[in-house]
């Protein structure tokens, strides 16, 4: 080991970092949780069109997400969970309004999953049905899902 | 392996676990968070669009003997997004206003002013069924105003209308 002292103390650093890298590389390969979102996909927002209590009209608004599962195309999107910050894990709520508006604007929530492997796509879709926000209060509304994907 | 190689390995994986404990691994992960967002329209409606508005002082007609006002009114029914406040426009003016107060000419056998005015009965509660509101319509002509008046009908369609405040 004797070459390796010749290098200067930031060479031998890096050197270490990546050796190490290497063998977290072999060792997250084999322990890495089936599924998961992928880089961008943790996180997202999704804005409904304006809601018009005259017409009342159903309102849908979707996100897409990536999701990857490895092994690569032995693993499909098996389960997912979501909860809603207002509501709960069935139904959504949206809370705001001026004044506060205590019921909350309930909408529902479908996921659709499309491939496999490393290419997964979950879709998330919520609609707002027009008797749930007919008598709301004018303003903005918000919540905040959180989902989950298994195994 | 020295002492001094194996810390220079030590200092570089604690950097990389640094590293990847604040940034890498934040970025993927079984778990999203979807912020959801709605806005509701402030708006109000007329459920009521036309109505009959008589004027009089006696018995359904002017008198001007009487030498009294002739006063007249008449309720429309409204709806707003709860919690908004109503304004009423006569006649295009684009101002609007609760109470609204306009003056307007009624023709026929020749002209005679009224003065109308609007005023509804408070924020609005919602525009399903149990959010029905009152504007009430009334209508003034002054004494004054009979005095000279010649005798015949007179008539006027008034425009009325209404916006979220």
């Amino acid at each position: 080991m004797e070459w390796f002292r010749r290098f200067p103390a930031a060479i031998r650093t890096a050197a270490g970092a990546c050796i190490l890298a290497a063998a977290l590389g072999c060792a997250t390969g084999t322990a890495f949780a089936a599924c998961e979102f992928r880089a961008g996909s943790t996180t997202g927002s999704i804005a409904f069109p304006l809601l018009d209590p005259v017409t009342a009209p159903n309102v849908t608004a979707a996100i897409q997400l990536n999701v990857r599962c490895q092994p690569q195309a032995e693993f499909a999107i098996a389960q997912w969970t979501w909860t809603s910050a207002n509501g709960g894990t069935s139904t959504g709520r949206l809370a705001g309004g001026t004044p506060a508006y205590a019921p909350g604007i309930a909408y529902s929530v479908g996921i659709a999953v499309v491939n496999q492997g490393p290419n997964g796509t979950l879709t998330l879709t919520l609609q707002i049905a027009g008797p749930n926000y007919v008598n709301a209060s004018a303003g903005s509304y918000s919540d905040v899902l959180t989902l989950m994907v298994t195994p | 392996m020295s002492m001094r190689i194996f810390k220079n390995i030590l200092v570089g994986a604690l950097a990389l676990l640094g590293f990847l404990a604040g940034g890498a691994f934040a970025q993927v992960g079984p778990t999203a968070t979807i912020t959801v967002n709605a806005t509701v329209n402030a708006t109000c409606r007329f459920q009521t669009i036309t109505g009959i508005m008589t004027i009089a002082n006696s018995g359904g007609v002017i008198d001007p003997a009487l030498g009294t006002n002739a006063t007249g009114s008449i309720d429309l029914t409204y709806r707003c997004t709860t919690g908004t406040l109503p304004g009423f426009d006569i006649e295009g003016s684009t101002t609007f206003a609760d109470p609204k107060i306009a003056t307007v000419t009624l023709t026929g056998a020749g002209n005679l002013d009224a003065q109308i005015t609007v005023a509804g009965s408070g924020a609005g509660t919602g525009m399903g069924g149990a959010g029905d509101k009152t504007a009430t319509v009334s209508a003034l002509i002054t004494a004054a105003n009979i005095d000279s008046a010649a005798v015949g009908a007179y008539s006027k369609n008034v425009l009325i209308t209404i916006q979220a405040q």
